[in-house]
């Protein structure tokens, strides 16, 4: 019981620092990243066969979500929530996330090449390609996995929204059902994670000021 | 044998013996805060307890002065940052503060 007690304790510790909305704008910004070549080809802007222009939105996109992530947590969320290193068992965990996310970026890594050299087909007139499926299952095991030892409980379901978003744009397409099928399932499954997340970021700033610490014993 | 502890666990004076430095909430909330870290600033603890800066600063004071949390103090550029911690002899006297406790109470309201 006082083991159990104390357990949750410091879970709720750890999980007050998912209240600045930080990863959710930083995960729903990555999703949109996978979204926005897709979107800009529908609309005619690039050509979709050569791949320079949407890869240069692309990680222009993961680029700008990873400085807000890095930077967000450095000066704006440690300044107002405190510094905090976690006991043994928390840091066993974020081994186990930090292990998962780099096998993750690997698997990303192969499916990219796989693409890029023409062995995967990306998409579009084929219907689902083996590229969405693939993308689809890896983020929603890795995603879970993460939100199972994060204790971050948004995580399961926006591993649910990053995995259906490719899938689901191909399919459309292939049935011709939605004149601009990434623009709409873009907006239904990177949008809420924004939304979200910018509502928790500003209710974050709001009700925490950023506090300048006094001595120990000065009153 | 269970006879004997009975009658220990109803025995009130079994309070007197309880860590008065332990005993006070606002403490008791800190030190199990820090038990659950390896350490902590300031800031951290301000907000996970709820206390005002005064209030906690007061109460780090004592724990430190009973040796129960080790403070650590830095500065960040022009800014004091204070990394708090549970020692040895803290996280122990809390280990059996609990168990004091639990007795008392499961003697206390076990007949009810």
């Amino acid at each position: 019981m006082e083991q159990l007690n104390m357990k949750a304790l410091e879970k709720k510790a750890f999980r007050s620092f998912f209240k600045d909305g930080i990863y959710d704008v930083f995960l729903g910004l990555m999703l949109l990243s996978f979204g926005l070549p897709l979107m800009l080809n529908e609309f005619g802007w690039i050509d979709y066969e050569k791949m320079t222009w949407p890869l240069v939105f692309a990680l222009t996109l993961n680029v700008g979500a990873l400085l807000f992530f890095v930077f967000g947590k450095k000066y704006i969320t440690v300044p107002r929530l405190g510094f905090v290193r976690f006991g043994k068992g928390r840091k066993r965990k974020m081994r186990h996330v930090k292990l998962l996310l780099v096998i993750s970026a690997l698997i990303g890594l192969v499916i990219f090449f796989l693409v890029l050299f023409k062995v995967l087909p990306v998409g579009g007139e084929t219907g689902i390609p083996p590229v969405g499926l693939i993308f689809g299952i890896q983020v929603l095991i890795v995603f879970s996995l993460a939100a199972y030892f994060m204790d971050f409980t948004r995580l399961y379901l926006y591993a649910f929204l990053f995995a259906v978003s490719l899938p689901v744009t191909f399919w459309l397409k292939k049935n011709d059902i939605l004149a601009y099928p990434s623009l709409y399932v873009f907006s239904l499954t990177a949008g809420p994670m924004l939304v979200v997340g910018w509502i928790l970021f500003f209710r974050f700033l709001r009700k925490f000021p950023k506090k300048i610490e006094q001595g120990v014993g000065d009153e | 044998m269970s006879k004997q502890k009975k009658s220990d666990t109803s025995d009130l004076s079994r309070l007197l013996s309880i860590d008065k430095v332990i005993h006070e909430p606002a403490r008791f909330m800190i030190l199990a805060y820090l038990s659950t870290v390896e350490s902590a600033d300031f800031i951290f603890l301000l907000n996970q307890t709820g206390l005002t800066q005064g209030n906690l600063s007061f109460h780090l004071s004592k724990l430190e002065e009973s040796e129960y949390v080790g403070i650590e103090k830095q500065f960040i550029g022009k800014r004091p940052h204070t990394l708090l911690s549970i020692t040895d002899k803290g996280r122990k006297a809390l280990k059996e503060h609990l168990k004091v406790m639990k007795e008392l109470i499961d003697g206390l309201f076990g007949a009810y």
